[in-house]
């Protein structure tokens, strides 16, 4: 059963999972932030601020590491908490590649093969996880804007190396969440991060447990993107050849949630589908807006729990009607909205209120 | 001390000099006191003496460049104020009846036409003085050139005068026309067009109550951002 969900998942789950990831480091293209207002004064008792910001931007990618973290997520759906707990093996060669591997899963608890369907989907969400999923600076000057950094004043060990703890919370409206991280002093890489709520309740945390500049490199299963991603160089209006490429003409937001920029458009093809991935982000969250095109391929059997999906005879727009159908879903810190416009379809999800998602699909229409 | 040194007597002094140029004649109360005081008899023949011997000297005339020179140093411009003023000293002299018959006959007045025109130049000083120069000026004609030009030009500017007092209004009762049309045309395109105008859809939102219940492409994205949690949970392992 296992090996066959493999072969339906591994074309359908790689769209956002492991294709998600260009050996590009991440905030190295795209916005053109207007800092206006950094608490940066705060992280001049540990050197520059810019340069501990840089450092951790650039970290993950440039600094040759490995070892082994705990993650544990948590979030409410339908008033019912969940928690996912599990450790992850981290190696990275400094030079832009990486591999994750899942390890243990502590909760909740699984059997044999929803462990191994488990696994493969993380295996499958690698570059995902490896740019999006973690606390880091996307984008330094985005992030220097929105974000005010405290330097905790006492350093603690993790995993054995000093790190400089800092308490990172978003300036002005649209706070949904905080963070507090460990930076390694000499690498700045962040060796443990916890999310709160503005309320204190933890909504994700991770942690080496252990860890080495060191690793072996030797037989490491280095990630590579199944899918063809294409990065476009054009930014928010695509040029005449992307838009060749794309194959349709997608929406484009005129109007983002506060502090947010494009930073990223990537065309991605999938079993004939062609998609247009946007990514936007303030700095450190990111706001992901999925669009596909109408699909010009043959109908193709798909998986049984895609023809399950309940709301997919829902969201539909009338154009006759003049009407938008956007069928929105509220997780936990997490808005998620979907618009099926013709034969194509429209996806936004990120860390923003509903008001603002909504504001974002209208000014696309 | 020798007479002939001693002082006169101070109170004595001025009518001594004035005896001796002969400004005052002696008189018995000098004798008097001359005969009894040394000092006095002895000064006044020496003052005698003296203006006796200033009387015989001759009159030399100074030099004519030092006279200059010395004029010049001390009352440089001087002179002339002098002279001016010795003139405004001078009374008024009333001009001789004889003279004023010469030039006016007895029972006579100036013309009339005399006076305008003195009181004309008066009035206008600048005009007059150019017409009287100008009467001297000799005449001269135009080249032909030059006297087309100037015709041309000033008929020119006199239909041009001519032609924009006629047409002002005529001017501006076809700019309101025009504007008035331009108005009607954009408020007619306006109402006309306004139906077919693009308006913006009308955005239905629909609640959803789990991720479950969206696009399983949006699911996995969600799981993705949740580090997977969502593919831990509620599976139909």
């Amino acid at each position: 059963m296992v090996s066959a969900l493999r072969i339906g998942l591994a074309v359908t789950l790689a769209l956002f999972g492991a294709a998600a990831c260009e050996r590009v480091p991440a905030g190295s293209t795209g916005a053109q932030a207007t800092a206006s207002h950094v608490e940066s004064s705060k992280l001049n008792e540990s050197g520059s601020d810019t340069a501990l910001i840089e450092r951790i931007q650039q970290a993950p990618v440039r600094i040759k590491h490995g070892g082994t973290r705990r993650l544990e997520f948590h979030y409410e759906s339908e008033g019912v908490e969940h928690t996912l707990a599990y450790l992850e093996h981290v190696t990275a060669d400094g030079k832009g590649n990486f591999a994750l591997d899942p390890g243990q899963i502590e909760q909740p608890a699984m059997s044999t093969p929803q462990r191994e369907m488990f696994e493969l989907l993380q295996k499958q969400h690698e570059g995902f996880f490896f740019r999006y999923r973690d606390f880091g600076v996307r984008q330094r000057n985005l992030f220097e804007a929105n974000y005010s950094v405290q330097v905790l004043g006492t350093p603690i060990a993790v995993a054995g190396r000093m790190c400089t703890q800092i308490d990172v919370r978003r300036i002005g409206r649209g706070a949904r969440s905080t963070y507090r991280a460990a930076i390694d002093d000499q690498t700045g890489l962040v060796l443990r991060w916890t999310e709160t709520t503005l309320e204190g309740r933890l909504l994700a945390r991770s942690e080496f447990v252990d860890f080495t500049l060191d690793p072996v490199l030797d037989g490491v299963d280095w990630f590579v993107s199944p899918l063809q991603v294409e990065s476009l160089q054009s930014g928010h209006d695509l040029s005449a050849q992307d838009l060749a490429t794309l194959g349709f003409q997608p929406h484009s937001l005129q109007v983002l949630p506060p502090g947010y920029q494009l930073l990223r458009s990537e065309r991605i093809v999938e079993s004939g589908t062609t998609w247009l991935r946007r990514v936007y982000g303030d700095g450190l969250e990111n706001l992901f807006v999925l669009e596909r095109g109408p699909d010009t391929t043959p109908p193709t059997p798909t998986p049984q729990h895609d023809r399950a999906h309940p709301g997919a005879q829902h969201a539909t727009t009338t154009p006759g009607s003049g009407e938008i159908v956007v069928r929105i879903c509220q997780a936990g810190e997490w808005t998620l909205a979907e618009v099926v416009h013709g034969s194509g379809q429209l996806f936004v999800i990120g860390k923003v209120g509903e008001p603002d998602v909504v504001d974002c699909l209208q000014s696309a229409f | 001390m020798d007479a002939a040194r001693k002082s006169p007597c101070p109170d004595q002094r001025e009518r001594l000099v004035a005896v001796a140029t002969g400004e005052a004649a002696r008189d018995f109360a000098l004798d008097a006191h001359l005969a009894r005081c040394e000092g006095c008899s002895a000064w006044l023949g020496r003052v005698e003496l003296h203006v006796t011997t200033l009387r015989e000297l001759g009159s030399v005339p100074a030099p004519r460049d030092l006279d200059g020179r010395v004029v010049g140093a001390t009352q440089a411009g001087f002179r002339q104020d002098r002279a001016v003023q010795a003139l405004r000293d001078l009374n008024r002299i009333a001009m001789p009846v004889e003279v004023d018959l010469a030039i006016w006959p007895a029972g006579k007045s100036a013309p009339p036409v005399l006076d305008r025109l003195v009181d004309r130049d008066l009035q206008e000083q600048t005009r007059g003085i150019a017409r009287r120069f100008a009467g001297r000026i000799e005449r001269l004609k135009a080249p032909r050139s030059l006297d087309a030009r100037v015709h041309m030009a000033w008929s020119a500017r006199e239909m041009w005068t001519r032609a924009r007092r006629r047409s002002d209004w005529r001017w501006l009762t076809l700019a309101a026309a025009l504007l008035l049309v331009v108005l009607s045309v954009t408020l007619t395109l306006y109402v006309v067009g306004r139906p077919e105008m693009k308006r913006g859809p009308t955005f239905v939102i629909e609640h959803v109550a789990s991720p479950a219940d969206l696009d399983p492409a949006l699911q996995r994205t969600f799981a993705a951002v949740l580090g997977g949690a969502p593919d831990a949970q509620e599976k139909p392992w």
